[in-house]
Order: structure tokens, then sequence, then C-alpha cells
């Protein structure tokens, strides 16, 4: 069963995307903050993270930095689900290790299928 | 005249010969000391010798006696003279030797005494002291005055010869002294004889000579033209003398009488001349007439050039001042001068505005106030003499304008109006006046018609040249007032035109005064700049001087103030290239209106989409997977909440949209208790957070104020959200409620991160966040504050903080207080 690791300080947020994931076949981690998230991601090395951007102390674009460094979670796939949407977010958070960064509001189905490029159709089953 | 016959040299000859006889004998006198104080020293040379041989004898007869007394004695003590003499014999002996080396018999016999000297030392009085030390047998005392027998003997001999060669030498040295004497005596007497017969010829040669011309020229002097020195052999200086004063009593002679005959012939030419005077005073009375004819063409000439100077120096008073009350004056004063009027006045037009009637320019010895402002054709005789183009003429006699006078008035007699006329135009007039009698008689109108000419073509340069500066003036003002700095440079780079913001601007950029700005290199200008490479760059590109207008911006790197300049190249009419203007125009509050602006769209875009978010998601969810109804409700509660919070944000965003357009936010005012709405406010943030406690205090009175209820809860609600977004930590907010002073007040107080003292005074700004806010992910917009400050200001309140960095806030806000009679159903 794939681990997916789901980190906003919006709790709607996590409960949203946990929602989206009930169909399939996930073992779920939710973290309020970017420290949560760094250590949950060490602890569990999780197949696929949701990280939001903007969360107290560490941000998300830190976190990924911080996981991308540390070898034990640097093969995580990691994607960006984040409010910012100005010139230069995308690109910032790719320099900083991110796979894929999608923008709120979105789609839950989009999410969905997003999940399964990102980890493979098996995955959803 | 041979030199050898000039009494000069012979003179010279004979000094010279005595000086070389005196020398001479002085020489023979020096060589005779010279002899005496040699044979002196050897005198004293063989006293010396002597003197040692003595010694070294001493040596010897020490050497015996000391030997003698040890060997009578036995005592080492009768040693010591036998002792001392030994060690000095060898240094005495080859003293004696040296001393004598000048005479080589005697260095000889010297030489024979050390021999013998040391053979006594050695063979006999060592061993005769060692014997009888050792207690041997001594040796023969025989042998030892054999030695010592010869050796003495030598030494007689030495010293004999010695003193028969130091007698020999005394001598020579007395003779030496008295020959030297003999030869001083002898020298004396030569040279005083020397002396004397050089005085006698002398005396003989050239005094009695000179007697006798002097005798002669003392003759001469007395008149006596015959005085001769009377001739004398020889060609000497005395000789050519006598010659010579002779030939001049000659020639004097001969002149008186050449004179004498000279004198007669004179007189004859006296009477001849007399003659001819009479003649010529007959022709001089002729010239005198032609004379007479002269001096009053002259006359005429002079009047003529009086006028021209008269002419040229009225032009010369008028360029003196280029104004056109000063040019007026200095007319008016000249053509009265010229006229010899007392008063006047003068009039004029722009020649550039022919509908204008002229206007009174200068006055002189008149109040203006009395005179009319401006003259038309119908105005008197001056108006006449302007409609006409003539000059007019008046008397009036006793009777006419009266003007101040010493202590009265005196009447104006006579008026001459003299009209100025510019082309074939008249364009004023010059009115004068004159209080004498016989008026204007005297003056000469064709001078005044010329000089009024003159003075209407410098009032119509006056004209034009204040019509030229009041458009200058203009211009410059128009210039200085607008926003941009403007400048213009010619084609060698100078500024040419400054305008007052360019100069301001300029010292705002460059941080010193435009006049000092010239000096700046490119390079020390770009280090002031935020980009300086792109500085250079635009710089190099208006050095250039490139036909196409330039476009850039400056940043200051200091004050980060931002300047947008334009420079295009500038041409005359003609199309000839004059220069460059540069426009610069600060657009710093532009630039940061536009980075607030995107920074609110970033921070509005965000706090939209995160609330949006939910909504599409949670109702995209409902539609997809229809869940029973327990679940669809929890669904669209959240869906409800996040609606309704994206509402309070976009009438936030819109309250305040609404005020900056229209200066104030419409309220519907009634008394209002605020407590009760202080309570709901409290609870339903108590709600919000698991982590804060409320602490809430209201008084029993009810706290009545004339408001509107709904932007109260606004404004209460926007500042406990703040209270617990800016204290993550947790904790107690403090909820106050006063009334005190005629007015009620609330405060909310969190244990918070407060707010750093260099930011506070930007709290109630628009946007603004609080340091960390974001990095902390603590949402918002930056309008909260904003919109409560003017929420409250608009109920006549205000609304202030008092913060510590670490320690919390304490925001609150006071509104003039309200009857609580009054208070009606909003509890």
């Amino acid at each position: 069963m794939a681990k997916v690791l789901i980190a906003d300080d919006q709790p709607t947020m996590r409960q949203l995307v946990r929602l989206t994931l009930e169909s399939g076949q996930f073992e779920i981690f939710e973290a309020p903050d970017g420290d949560a998230a760094i250590a949950i991601a060490r602890r569990e090395i999780p197949d696929l993270a949701f990280l939001d951007w903007t969360m107290p102390g560490t941000t998300g674009v830190d976190v990924c930095r911080a996981l991308r460094e540390d070898p034990a979670t640097a093969g995580m796939r990691i994607v960006m689900l984040t409010a910012r949407s100005q010139d230069g977010d995308r690109a910032h958070a790719t320099e900083m290790g991110a796979d894929d960064y999608i923008t709120k509001p979105f789609s839950p189905i989009a999410l969905l299928e997003k999940v399964r490029d990102v980890l493979g159709p098996e995955a959803l089953l | 005249m041979s030199p050898r016959s000039s009494l000069t040299v012979r003179m010279v000859l004979l000094g010279g010969g005595l000086a070389v006889v005196v020398g001479l004998a002085i020489g023979a006198l020096l060589l005779t000391i010279g002899d005496m104080r040699a044979a002196s020293r050897m005198a004293r040379h063989s006293a010396q010798v002597t003197a040692a041989a003595n010694e070294t004898e001493k040596l010897l007869l020490d050497l015996e006696t000391g030997a003698r007394g040890f060997l009578d004695t036995r005592r080492e003590d009768f040693l010591a003279p036998w002792s001392a003499a030994r060690q000095r014999i060898p240094a005495a002996t080859a003293r004696l030797r040296s001393l004598a080396a000048d005479n080589p018999p005697q260095q000889a016999l010297a030489e024979q005494i050390g021999a013998g000297m040391r053979g006594y030392l050695d063979r006999y009085s060592i061993p005769l002291i060692t014997a009888v030390r050792a207690g041997r047998t001594p040796p023969s005392a025989t042998e030892g005055k054999r030695r010592m027998d010869a050796v003495r003997a030598r030494f007689a001999r030495f010293g004999a010869v010695e003193q028969g060669l130091s007698e020999r030498r005394r001598a020579e040295s007395d003779s030496a002294a008295a020959r030297a004497v003999t030869v001083g005596v002898v020298v004396l007497v030569l040279g005083i004889a020397l002396l004397l017969a050089f005085a006698v010829w002398l005396g003989r040669r050239i005094a009695a000579p000179i007697r006798r011309v002097a005798l002669a020229a003392d003759r001469l002097a007395a008149g006596d033209l015959t005085a001769r020195v009377g001739a004398r052999p020889g060609r000497d200086e005395l000789a050519r003398l006598g010659a010579s004063f002779d030939a001049m009593a000659g020639a004097l002679q001969e002149t008186r009488d050449e004179l004498d005959s000279q004198h007669t012939e004179l007189g004859l030419q006296t009477a001849e001349l007399e003659d001819q005077q009479q003649q010529l005073s007959s022709a001089n009375d002729e010239l005198r007439a032609q004379r007479d004819e002269l001096e009053r063409t002259s006359a005429a000439l002079a009047e003529e050039s009086e006028r021209q100077r008269l002419f040229s120096a009225f032009a010369d008073a008028l360029a003196a001042d280029a104004t056109l009350e000063g040019r007026a004056r200095l007319a008016l004063t000249g053509i009265a001068d010229a006229a010899g009027a007392q008063v006047g006045a003068l009039y004029a037009a722009d020649p550039d505005e022919p509908a204008a009637e002229p206007g009174l320019l200068g006055a002189r010895g008149l109040e203006t106030a009395a005179l009319a402002p401006r003259i038309g054709p119908g105005h008197g005789l001056a108006g006449r003499a302007l409609a006409e183009d003539r000059v007019l003429e008046a008397a009036h006699g006793p009777s006419g304008l009266t003007v101040p006078a010493f202590g009265g008035e005196a009447a104006v007699r006579c008026e001459l109006h003299v009209p100025l006329r510019y082309g074939e135009r008249p364009v004023g007039v010059v009115m004068l006046g004159s209080l004498d009698d016989g008026g204007f008689a005297g003056a000469d109108r064709e001078a005044l018609e010329h000089l009024a000419d003159q003075a209407a073509v410098g009032l119509s340069n006056a004209f034009a040249t204040a019509r030229a500066q009041h458009l200058a003036n203009i211009n410059r003002a128009v210039l200085d007032t607008v926003r941009d700095g403007i400048t213009m440079t010619d084609c060698e780079g100078t500024i040419v035109l400054a305008n007052a913001p360019a100069a301001r601007l300029t010292e705002d950029i460059l941080g010193l005064p435009i006049e000092d700005a010239k000096d700046l290199e490119p390079l020390d200008v770009a280090a002031r700049m935020a980009d300086p490479e792109g500085f250079l760059a635009a710089t190099d590109l208006i050095a250039a001087d490139p036909d196409e207008p330039t476009f850039d911006e400056l940043e200051v790197a200091e004050s980060g103030r931002v300047f947008e300049r334009y420079t295009a190249p500038v041409r005359d009419a003609s199309g000839e290239r004059l220069g460059r203007t540069a426009v610069v125009r600060e657009i710093t509050a532009e630039r940061q209106a536009e980075r607030l602006k995107n920074e609110l769209m970033a921070t509005v875009s965000h706090e939209l989409r995160t609330p949006l978010a939910s909504i599409v998601g949670f109702t995209e969810l409902l539609l997809l997977r229809d869940p029973d109804p327990d679940v669809r409700r929890q669904h669209l509660q959240t869906v409800h909440g996040e609606a309704r919070r994206l509402s309070d944000l976009i009438d936030d965003f819109l309250d305040l949209q609404r005020i900056s357009e229209r200066g104030r936010l419409p309220l519907e005012r009634r008394p209002v208790d605020l407590r009760p709405i202080v309570a709901d406010q409290a609870r339903v943030f108590t709600a919000h957070s698991a982590a804060h406690t409320l602490d809430v205090r209201l008084p029993d009175d009810p706290l009545v104020a004339e408001a509107d209820p709904e932007r109260l809860k606004q404004v209460l609600a926007n500042l406990l959200s703040n209270a617990i977004k800016y204290s993550p930590e947790g904790g107690c907010i403090g909820v106050e409620g006063w009334r005190r002073n005629g007015v009620v007040g609330v405060a909310v107080e969190d244990p918070g991160f407060g707010i750093p003292p260099a930011e506070q005074p930007r709290v109630f700004e628009r946007f603004f966040r609080a340091p960390g806010a974001t990095e902390r992910a603590i949402g918002g917009t930056g309008l909260g504050l904003a919109l409560v400050r003017e929420i409250v200001e608009a109920h006549d309140g205000r609304i202030d903080f008092d913060s510590v960095e670490g320690k919390g806030s304490r925001f609150w806000f006071e509104l003039p207080a309200a009857d609580p009679a009054t208070a009606g159903a909003s509890g």
C-alpha cells in the first residue's frame, strides 16, 4: 500500500485531500506544518507528498528542499499543492525539487489523475 | 709722440730702478742674517754633543764605582747605580753616535767609545759581578783598569775635538753678525741718498715748467693775449703743454681780430632789414581780412559739429538704459534740455500695437497724477501734434498752467509739442513747457525733431525688449511650474537651460547642487545608482547624442528613489541641431504604488484561492460520490464556512476600495450598546481556537455610542482575529470595555509577537503585514487594520495600540459616548 503525506495548515484542505484519496488504497499521514512534515517523511519515507507552500514555520518549498537533501527521502515524489500562483512560483518550486505543482482551487478528479501519473495506475486499485 | 720721450715713462723707470737697488740691498742683508743663524745653530749642536759625551762618560764611571762598592761590601743594594748605568748605556752610546753623524771622524770615534764601553761591561764588569755573587775569584782589576783607561782616553779625544769645533763655530757666528750690521747700514744710507736724488730731479724737470705755464695762463685770463710760455726743446708732456698753450693764445688773438671786422659788416645788414619790415607790414593787413573770413566759416562748421555731438550724446544716453521707463526718462531729459524746457512729459505707444493710444512714460517737473494716463488725437495741442505729425507751439502768457516753484507757483508761458516718429508714423509725443517769457524762440526745431525721432527708435526697441522679456518671464515661469526637471545642453555639452525642478531633482539624484554636477565623472554618478552598468550604458548612449530620443530609469541606491529620464535632440526651425533636452521626472510613488498593487494582487489572489479550493473540492466530491446524508451535511457545512470566509474577504477588500474611491465609508448610525456586540464576537472567536481563552470584562452600565452595529462587529472581529493569529502559541486574550470622560472604549490585548518599534508607525497602512507574518504563514490581506481605522474614524473615534516586541500588543478604540437612555433595540 502506497504511503501519502499531506502537509497543510488548513484542516479542511487536509480533509479534502484525504477524502479525495479514499477511493484508492493508501496509507495517509497528515502534517499541520513544515517541521511535522519533515519529521513524518523521515520516519515513514512516504511514496508521495502533497505540500502546501504557505505554512507556519518551515514553508512547503523549504520542506521540499530538506527532503531532497536528505538521501533517505531524496527519492520521494513531491507535489506542491498551493494557492500561490504568481509568475516564477512554479519555477522556484521546481528548482527546490518539486516534481509537480498544482494550484488551488483544484479538482479532486484531476488530483487523482495526477496521483496515477506519479505512482502508476496500480496505486489506485 | 714716442713713448720713450714720455715724462711718465721716465718717472716709472726711475722709481723702478730705485726699488730694485733697495730690494737687492735688503736681499744681501737677509742672506747675511741667514748665515749668522746657521753658525749659531752649529755652535748649539756642538754644545749638545759635548753634553752627550759627558753624560755617557758619567755612566762608565757609575759602572766602575757601583762594581767597586759591591766588591767591597758584597751588598746587592750597592749595585743599583751599576744596574741603572748598564741599562742606559746602549741608548746613550747610540745617541752620541747619531749626534756625531755630521762629522765622520767624530762618528768613528763615538763608535769606538761604544765598543769600548760594551767591552768593559761584557768582558770585565759583568764577569766581575757574576764571580763575586758566585763566590769565585773575580777577574783581575788590572784588566778593568786597562779597559777603563782606554775608553776614557777616547772620551778625552772626542771631547777635545768637539771643543775645537765648538769654538770655531762660535767665531763664525760672531763674524756673521758683524757682517749683517755692516750690510744693514750700507743699505739704509744708499736708499736715503737715492730718494733725495729722485726728489731733486722731480723739482727741476716738472715743477718749474708747470709754474711758467701757470703764470702765462694768469696773464691770458687777465686779457693779455700776447702772453706766451716760450718754446722749450723736448717732446715730453711739459714741452707739449707749453706749445699747446702758445698755439691757443695765438688762435685767440686771431679770432678777436676777425670779430672786430664782422661787427662792422653787421651794422650795414641791420639797415637793410628795417626796409624789408616795412614791406611785410602791408602784406599782414591783407592776411587778417582773409583770416576773418575763415573764422566765420569755421563757426558755422562748429555749430553743425555741436549738433552732431548732441545727437551722438543723446544716442549714447539712450543706450545706457534698456528698460522702457529708463529710456523714456532719458529721452525726455535730453529733448527738454535741448529745447531749454523746464517741464515736460513723454507719451509713447508700442509701434507693434497700432491700435494702442500713447501712454504716459515719463514726466519732468510735473505731477504724473495730474497728467492724462493716455492721449489720443483729440487731446489738446499734444493730440493735434500727434495726429498732424508736426511740431506745434503755443504761448499762454502769465495765465497758463501753473507748476510748483520756490515758495509758490510759476506759470507755464509757452508749450511746445514734438511728435515721436517711428518710420513714417508718429508713435508718441513729447510735451514741453517753458516758464520763460521768451518761450522756445531759441530752440533748434530741426534738432529737436531729430532727437524725437531718435527717441522713438530707442523707445520702440525698449518696447520690443520689454515684450521679449515678458515672454521670457512667462516661459521661465511655466518651465519652473511643471513637475518635470527640464534641462537643455548645447552641442558642446554645456547646460544652457535648467528649470527649477531640474535643479531640485539633480540634487535629489546626485546629492549635490546642479552647479557642481558638471565636475562629476559618470562613474561617480553610476556609483550612486542601483544599476551602475545600466546607468553607464544609458549615459554613453546619450553622450553619443543620437538622433532618436532615449528613455531610461535611474534608481538611486541610497534613497531608493526612482527617476525617469527622457532625452531628445533639439533642432531649430531650420532643422539645425541646437543640442539635447533631458526631461527627468520622479516616479518613486508610481513605482511604489505599482509594487504595492502587485503585492496586493498576489495576496488577494492567494487569500481568495484558499477558501475557494475547499468550496470547489468539496462540492466536486459531493457531486461525484453522493455520500450519505451525515457526510453530505458535514461537507456542506465546510463549504458554507469557507464561502462565508471568502465573502468576508471580498467585503473587506471592497469596503476599502469604496473608501479609497469615495473618501468615506457609508454608515447607518444609531445609538447602540457596545457590550452585547463585544460579548457576541468574543463568543464566536472562542470557538475558533482551542489554544486561546478569552477573558472578557465589561462594566454593568451600558456603553452607548452613536454607531453602525455591523461596522462595530467588523472592528471587533478584526481585532480578535488578529489577537489570535499573532499569538500562535495560544494564551489568554483580554477584552475590556469602559466609559469615562464622555467616551466609550474597548481594548483587545494579546500575549503574542508584538510589533517591532520600527514597524509601529505603519501598522494602520493598507496592505501592511506584520514582519514575519508571511514567513509564519499567518493569513490575511493586510487590509483588516486599515479598514478598522477607517471605520473608527468614520465614527469620529480614535484607535491606537501599545505593543512590546515579544510580549504582545494591546489595541483599543474609543468612540464619543451617547446618552444611555437612547440605546434602542440593538441589545
